[in-house]
Parts: structure tokens; sequence; C-alpha cells
């Protein structure tokens, strides 16, 4: 049989008391926390764990915000280039009645007085600017103006830079177009050596778009095509094709040949030439604008070279909005990105959430049903501490 | 006859009260630490009739009783170990301590800043969050640091408090040895009081104790390891006895080393670090400073990497003044050293060894410490890791592959011949890094050439965040062993975690063990008042038979002389 020291009694009932206060203290932690530990040394894996999610979690409410930023930068982009578009398409339907040889020179003032209120603004949704102020067709030089009109002429103040917004870890979509997306190339310009020979496009031809076979075929640098006279009368002459190498004849009717979307008044020269300028001449919409309303309001202009400079600009103009189209385009399929980024992020982060809350957060069942047995467990060792201590037998001797 | 009762009576009596006495003392030190119930045990007279002599034994288990102290040692250790442990990995573990949610927080800013690159405000944001970062760094490193003093004090507290205690054994002993050996509670009170005291060390130090042959009475007492600390001289007259010093290591002088002198002698023995004293409150002090120091090396190594990386990419880039991108963050001794900079001079030992941080391999940067032996003309020769159990590594090393330029110019390059020291790069490193600037324009976000919009380079700082871009402890080898910044603290706070529920666990256990082997020792020498109540009644009655005898004999020498009236 074992002997029990008095002080035994006591070191181990207080012992038992200490230890079932340090678990009531714990459990009643997690169940006013709501979390399993309290550092690291209660659950190291699973502290780490923890900070890693939570860094996640954190990171991926920021990607949150990104998306919105960037959902909100794109919308504003594609509203400022769909009126745009909007706006281009009437200038088309100007400029097609502006090649109408029947209107007065009045009606050709008021239709230039038009274009001139589009060409201001047009000019004001090319300087588009956010909330903060920011030009968002700048590129990287959002401060400045997008364009402005130094002596006559618009000039881009921007540089190429495009904005970038982490939409997740790892895609980064971009959220700005600079101005060189309104910086498109202009129809190629045909022009005569011969102060005799006018040379302008095939109005049919050009109002599609000009001499697209020889655009797309000639290749770079400029080319001169000879016409030769067949026969005095002028009524056809012979050309080499470029394209081909063969030799044409190309008929002149009413003292007009259209040939290959170029349309050359020869006036019975016996040989000239037709020079096609190089491609890749760029300028912005708002330039070949002016071109169009100065064309319009020059009366000592004649109707040939009136509507040759109308069928350049009617070219730049659709150039210009097969630019904004295509942007336009780019523009939905980062929308359709952040749309599939911005629900993965939802659902991933919902994921880390219960991770997280798997690893880190008690059941409140479990935990509810633990802290009443814990206390009763307390009661049970405060009984028996009474028990053990309250008698002795120095109580009972007289 | 009368007489003979009388006497008997006498002795009856005599001894009565000697275990009255024994047992009022027993109930008497109920309260006393230590205290060893003794137990009168009466003999009956070979030459005589009546109690012969009676005889007071102290009844101490001391096979049991070293048991407890062993115990008590090692449970000194594992509180001492937990306390400042769980302490650190508070701080680790802290949300407004720790530095998690600070590293997280300046990425989510720098994303805000990217959205919005040419708003000072989304910048100011950032700036303020790597002031954040700074701020909660230097806390966390000065409430380590203050943890690492903190130790240090208790170290040279609990070492003078073990010095008095061995001192006092030592007086202990030589009392005990003078009166010689004796069986009487005033004897055993002495040897109680000399138990206090070995029990008090066993607090401090884990301890042996080796009885004397000619004297068991008197003990001497070892460390663990066997050297001695109160040594019994064979003539028994006198005990000479041991003072125990904190002293700088040897290697590195921050690190504090125990030595041992004896009284009389002025030879030193030293004790190194924490391989000699194992157990008890010093033992767990020294034991859990390595872990601390180790928490400290890598919390300032992912600093130093974090701002370095910063740094490294801010000058990438452009500013909102359309400048080249400057440093965000002051970090003295950069190499290549600018004028206005200087080689890192902190070197632990005797000689000098300088270094600056290298930005352009900062993904080797380690939590390691260097070693650098000199050979017998003081010229340093060799550098070693130091590993994590104090030892240095099997092979040389090349301080490059840590991340670090060493000044190898001799006049700065030197140690004491044919010794050591050692530097610890990534705390001297971190502990002067500062926010260097405020201005919230500084952040270079736009990449060469493009203007204040762009935000190029700031998304390539963003990748920063998962980048592997330092190493998960230990030396540099290859880039599999780097990881992020985040996953880097997590795993310093699991592995800090880790040793801080192994600290829980052997402590509880330490208790468990200690409350059964108090319990099982007691059992035999702890007094119980109900066995003392017990005696108490039944020696009282003893008393008053024994005193019944003394009236007897009263009574019959009273009838003789009535009879002889007669």
């Amino acid at each position: 049989m074992t002997r029990i020291a008095t002080s035994t009694t006591y070191s181990k009932s207080v012992s038992f008391l200490q230890k079932n206060n340090v678990r009531l203290d714990r459990i009643s932690d997690q169940y006013n926390t709501g979390l399993k530990f309290r550092s690291a040394g209660d659950a190291p894996a699973d502290y780490a764990a923890t900070l890693r999610l939570e860094k996640e979690i954190t990171m991926y409410e920021q990607y949150n915000t990104n998306s919105g930023y960037a959902v909100d930068a794109l919308n504003l982009e594609e509203t400022a280039l769909t009126s745009l578009n909007e706006r281009l398409d009437r200038v088309q339907v100007l400029i097609t009645s502006g090649i109408n040889a029947s209107y007065s020179p009045d009606e050709f003032k008021s239709v230039a007085a038009e274009l001139s209120e589009i060409q201001e603004y047009i000019l004001g949704l090319m300087n588009t600017q956010t909330a903060e102020g920011e030009y968002i067709f700048s590129g990287s030089l959002g401060r400045d103006k997008s364009f402005e009109n130094i002596s006559g002429t618009y000039v881009y103040q921007g540089d190429s830079g495009q904005r970038q917004i982490n939409a997740s870890s790892s895609v980064a979509i971009a959220v700005s177009d600079s101005g060189f997306i309104f910086d498109v190339e202009k129809a190629r310009e045909p022009s005569s050596g011969n102060a005799n020979v006018h040379v302008g496009y095939d109005n049919y031809a050009a109002m599609s778009k000009y001499g697209e076979d020889l655009d797309n075929n000639l290749g770079a640098g400029a080319h001169t095509l000879t016409f030769t006279r067949n026969s005095p009368d002028g009524d056809s002459y012979t050309v080499t094709d470029p394209l081909t190498g063969a030799n044409v004849t190309v008929q002149c009717k009413n003292g007009v040949m259209n040939y290959r979307g170029i349309s050359i008044v020869p006036n019975s020269e016996a040989s000239f030439d037709v020079t096609l300028s190089a491609p890749g001449a760029r300028d912005n919409v708002l330039n070949s604008l002016t071109e169009a309303i100065n064309a319009l309001t020059d009366s000592g202009l004649n109707e040939f070279d009136r509507n040759v400079i109308l069928n350049r600009v009617s070219t730049h103009v659709t150039n210009t909005q097969n630019s904004v189209n295509m942007t336009l385009g780019r523009i939905g399929a980062r929308q359709n990105t952040l749309d599939t980024v911005i629900n993965s992020n939802q659902e991933i982060e919902d994921v880390k959430k219960e991770a997280k809350a798997t690893i880190s957060e008690v059941d409140l069942y479990e935990t509810t049903s633990e802290l009443a047995k814990t206390n009763s467990i307390l009661q049970m060792s405060m009984k028996s501490f009474n028990y053990m201590t309250g008698t002795s037998l120095f109580d009972y001797i007289s | 006859m009368i007489s003979e009762m009388l006497s008997i009576g006498k002795s009856a009596v005599a001894a009565q009260q000697v275990l009255l006495r024994t047992t009022s003392n027993n109930i008497a030190n109920i309260a006393t630490d230590n205290y060893v119930r003794q137990r009168s045990v009466t003999t009956d007279n070979a030459l005589a009739l009546g109690v012969g002599s009676v005889i007071t034994q102290r009844l101490n288990d001391t096979f049991k009783q070293q048991e407890v102290w062993r115990d008590t040692a090692n449970l000194a250790f594992n509180e001492a170990v937990y306390e400042q442990i769980h302490t650190v990995d508070q701080y680790l573990s802290n949300n407004s301590i720790g530095l998690s949610s600070s590293i997280t927080k300046m990425f989510t800013s720098l994303e805000s800043a990217n959205n919005n690159p040419i708003s000072e405000s989304e910048r100011t944001e950032f700036m303020s969050s790597i002031q954040g970062f700074m701020d909660r760094f230097n806390t966390l490193y000065d409430d380590i640091e203050s943890v690492l003093a903190d130790n240090e004090r208790k170290l040279e507290e609990s070492t003078k408090q073990a010095n008095e205690l061995i001192k006092s054994i030592a007086n202990f002993n030589n009392s005990i040895a003078a009166i010689g050996q004796k069986h009487d509670s005033f004897f055993y009170n002495l040897i109680d009081q000399r138990d206090e005291a070995i029990a008090q060390l066993a607090n401090l130090v884990d301890i042996r104790t080796v009885p004397n042959e000619q004297n068991s009475d008197v003990v001497g007492i070892n460390l663990a390891s066997g050297q001695s600390l109160v040594l019994v001289e064979s003539d028994l007259n006198q005990c000479t006895y041991g003072h125990i010093e904190v002293v700088p290591g040897t290697y590195d002088q921050s690190s504090k080393e125990l030595a041992i002198r004896f009284e009389g002698s002025s030879l030193y023995n030293r004790l190194g670090s924490n391989y000699e004293i194992t157990g008890g409150k010093i033992g767990g002090l020294l034991d859990c400073r390595r872990e601390i120091n180790e928490a400290l090396s890598s919390i300032s190594q992912l600093t130093v990497s974090l701002t370095v990386n910063f740094n490294n990419q801010n000058s990438q880039g452009f500013d909102l003044y359309g400048q080249q991108g400057e440093a965000l963050f002051e970090i003295p001794h950069s190499y290549p050293l600018d004028p206005s900079d200087d080689w890192c001079t902190a070197c632990y030992g005797k000689g000098s060894v300088r270094y600056a941080v290298d930005p352009a391999s900062i993904e080797k940067l380690s939590d390691c410490n260097l070693c650098f032996v000199s050979d017998d003309t003081g010229a340093i020769v060799e550098c070693y890791q130091v590993m994590e159990d104090g030892t240095l590594s099997e092979n040389t090393v090349n301080p490059a592959d840590y991340g670090i330029v060493v000044d190898t110019d001799p006049a700065y390059f030197y140690a004491e011949p044919n010794t050591r020291v050692t530097i610890k790069p990534a705390v001297d490193l971190a502990r002067h890094i500062r926010v260097k600037t405020t201005d919230a324009k500084k952040l270079a976000l736009s990449q060469s050439g493009m203007g204040p919009s762009d935000n190029s380079n700031g998304i390539q700082m963003s990748r920063l965040q998962n980048k592997p871009a330092v190493t998960n402890g230990g030396a540099y080898s290859s880039d599999d062993d780097l990881v992020s910044f985040t996953v880097r603290y997590a795993a310093i706070t699991c592995k800090f975690g880790a040793v801080a529920s192994n600290a829980n666990i052997s402590l509880q256990a330490a208790e468990g063990k200690l409350e059964q082997s108090k319990s099982s020792y007691e059992s035999a020498s702890g007094v119980s008042l109900d066995e003392e109540a017990a005696h108490l009644v039944q020696y009282q009655q003893y008393y008053s038979a024994a005193a019944k005898i003394i009236t007897a004999s009263q009574n019959t020498f009273q009838s003789l002389l009535g009879a002889l009236s007669i």
C-alpha cells in the first residue's frame, strides 16, 4: 500500500485544478476567437499554411479591386471608341455627299460646317480623360493631352505606353491603348509629273478601298507606271502592268482612263508617267478631316481635284474605322478574359477561404460541447479537492 | 523493585517525550520545503529494565531524492526554454507584430499604385506601407533582442544564485562533517537545510550528488557531465567548491559561455556554450539562445533580401520626376560602396573581418553565420559556415556564395594567431536598414523611356511577391533553394512554432514526471498529518501509561510507607 504524504494530496489536487483551468482557458479562448490556435507553437504547420492562405486571400481581394479597375478602364475606352466609330459613320455619309457634283457652294459649306463640328467632337473623344483627369489615349504620358492642335495640325502628344493591370497572380491584362491606334495608314497618292495630266482615284473603287490589289501586291516603295498613247486620237494607251509584267491596253472613254483604281485624264499626251506614292504614310483622321473641310470650302478647286481629296479622306476614314474596330475587338477579348479571371478568382478565393477555415477555425458545436465538458471537469476537480483535503484525523480526536 | 519501577517509568516518560517531540516536529514542518519526516524508535535496555535508547531516524530515500532533483532540473530547463521560446513564438505569430501581414500590405498597395500610377495618393499609401513594414521589422527585431537581453540577465542572476548555493552546500557539508554522524533532529535539520540548497541548485543546473565513502552524510556535487562543483576532500575536514562565471564565447564573443574556477585556483575551465551544462534553468537559458538567434537571423535575412530586391527593381524604373529610380530603402554596407557608405565591421572575436551585402547576388544571402580561421601569423586562411548546432561546416566555403563581399585587404582581414572570428551578416546588415524616402513620386513604376502613366516596372515589382527570391534557410546552392518572401516567413514561423510546440510538450512531460517522482519520494519521506495525528494520540497514551508507572511506583511506595507506619 502506498503511503500518501499530506503535501502530496494538496499539490496533486492543486495540479489537477491548474491543468483543468489551463484547459478551460484554452477552450474558452477558442470559443471566443473562433480560432483553433493562437500562435505557431500551437500548431506549427497549420499556422504556416494559414499565413500563406491569408496572404493569398488578401491578394485575391486586391486582384478583385484591380479587376474592377480594369473593367472600368476598358468600359471607358470602349464607350469612347464606339462613339468615335458612330461619328465616323456620319463622316463617311457626309463625304459621299460631298462627292456629289450637284451641290451648290453653300451646300458644300454646310457639309463642311457639320464636318467641322464632328471634328471637334472626335477630338474630344480622342482626348478622353478618366475621373482622375488622366488622358486614356496618351500612352504612358497620361498627364498630357493626347492630341493637340499645333499651328493647324493635330499632333499626338503621347507615346506607345500601355497600362497593364494584374488581374491575378499570373494574368496581367492591358487596360489601355495608346493614341497610335488613331495613327492610321493613308491612301496611296497617285500623281503625274505632267502638268496636263490629271490623276486621281477611280470614284467607285476608291469608295470601297483604293487600289486594293495594287496596295496589297505592289509592295513597298513608290511605283511609276508609264502610259504610251497607241494612236493619235488617244482612244487607248498601253501600260506595263506592275503585277503581271504584261503590256495592257487601257481604253480612254470621254477623256478619262480607269486603271486599277486610278483615274487618269491624259489630255492627249503622247506619253506620261503616273507615280504611285509609297505605302505606309500615316496620320490621324483629324488632319484628313481638316483637309476635307478645306477642300469643301475652297471655291477655287475644280470638281476632279476636290473629289481626289474627298476620296483620299474617305479611304483614311475607312482605315481609321478598321483600326478602331480592331481595337474594340481587342477590348472585347480583354473583357472576356477579365470576366473569366474574375470568376475564377472568386472561386479560388472561396476555396482558399474555406481551406483557411478548415485549418484555423473551430467547429462551434464541437467547441461549445467541449467548453461545457471542460467546465464540469473543473467543477469535479474542485469538489474532489474538497473531498481529498476536507477531512483530517485531527478533526476527530479530542 | 520500587526504585526499578521509578527508573523504568522515568526512562519510559523520557522516551515517549522524544517520540512526541519527533511527531510534533513532523507536524510543525508540514509546510517546510524538502523537510524529511523523522521517526523515533525505542529499544529496550540490555543492562537494566526500561527503555534503553531512543534513536531518531530520517526517513530519506536517497535514490528517489536524486530522481526528484534530476526531474527538478529537467522541469526548470523546460520552463526556462518554454518561457523564452513561447514569447518569441507569440511575437512571430502575432498579427500586429509579425511581418506577414505587413509584407502583404506592401504588395496590395503596390497593386493599387500600379492601377493608377499617376495618382500620388495611391503611391503615398505604398510609401507608408514600406514604412509600416520597416517599423514592424524593427519592433520585432527589438522585441526578440530584448528576449535575448532578458536571457542574458537571467543567466547572470541564475549563475550568481548557483554560486551562493554551491558555497552554502560546501559550508553545510563542513558543519555536518564537524558534528560527525549523530542521530537527532537537530542534526537532521542541518542535513535537510543542505538538501534544500541542493534542491534549489538542481533547479538551476542538472547535478549529481556523490555521497562520501567515509561519511555518507557529506555529499559532493558534480554537474551531470562530471565536472565537480563541490569537492569533498578525503580527510573530510574541508570541502572545496567551484565558482561559475558567464564569459564571452571564445570564437563568437556575442554568444555566452560558462566557465568554472575553483576556490583558490586561477584556472578557468570553459564549459562550452551548451554542451557541458545541461538541464536546470541555466541549461535552458543557454539552450534556447541558439533557436532565438536563428529566428532573428532568419527574419533579418528576409528583410535584407526583400529591401534589396525592392531597391534593385526600383532603380530599374523611372519615377514621377522622370528620373531613373533610386533606392527606396537605405541599406548601409552595400557593395559597391558609395563614398558615404562603409564596410560592415561587426565581427565577433579577436580580429577584423569587413564585409558588405552584394545586391547583384542577393538571392544567395543566407541566415547562416560565417567563421574565419587564422594561421599562426594571424592571416585569415579559411572560412567555414557555422552550422545549426554551433559547429563548423565540414568543408571550407566561399563568402561570395552567401551574398556578401568580404574586404580581403590584409590590414582589415586578420585575427589573433590560430583563432577564429565569426560574422553574422544577416543580423548585422538588417539592423540599420531604414526607409530612405517618403516622397511618393520616387516610386519608379514606369520603365525606361516611358511616361508617368506607364506601370511596366511596377508590374515587374509586383512580381517580386511570388518570385523565388530568398533561400529557405541555410546556404544557397542552386535556384531550387529559393522561395518567395511569404513562404519564407511562413517557414520561419513554422520552424519556430515547432520548437515552441516541442518545448510545450517537453514542459508538460517534465511537469508530469516531477509530479510523479515527487509523490513517490514523498510517499516515503513526506509527512502525513493523519499518520502523525494517530502517532500523537498513540504516544500521548504511551506517555500517560509511562506516567502511570511513576504514579504506581509512588502509590506502592506510599503503601509501603503506610505499612511501615503500622
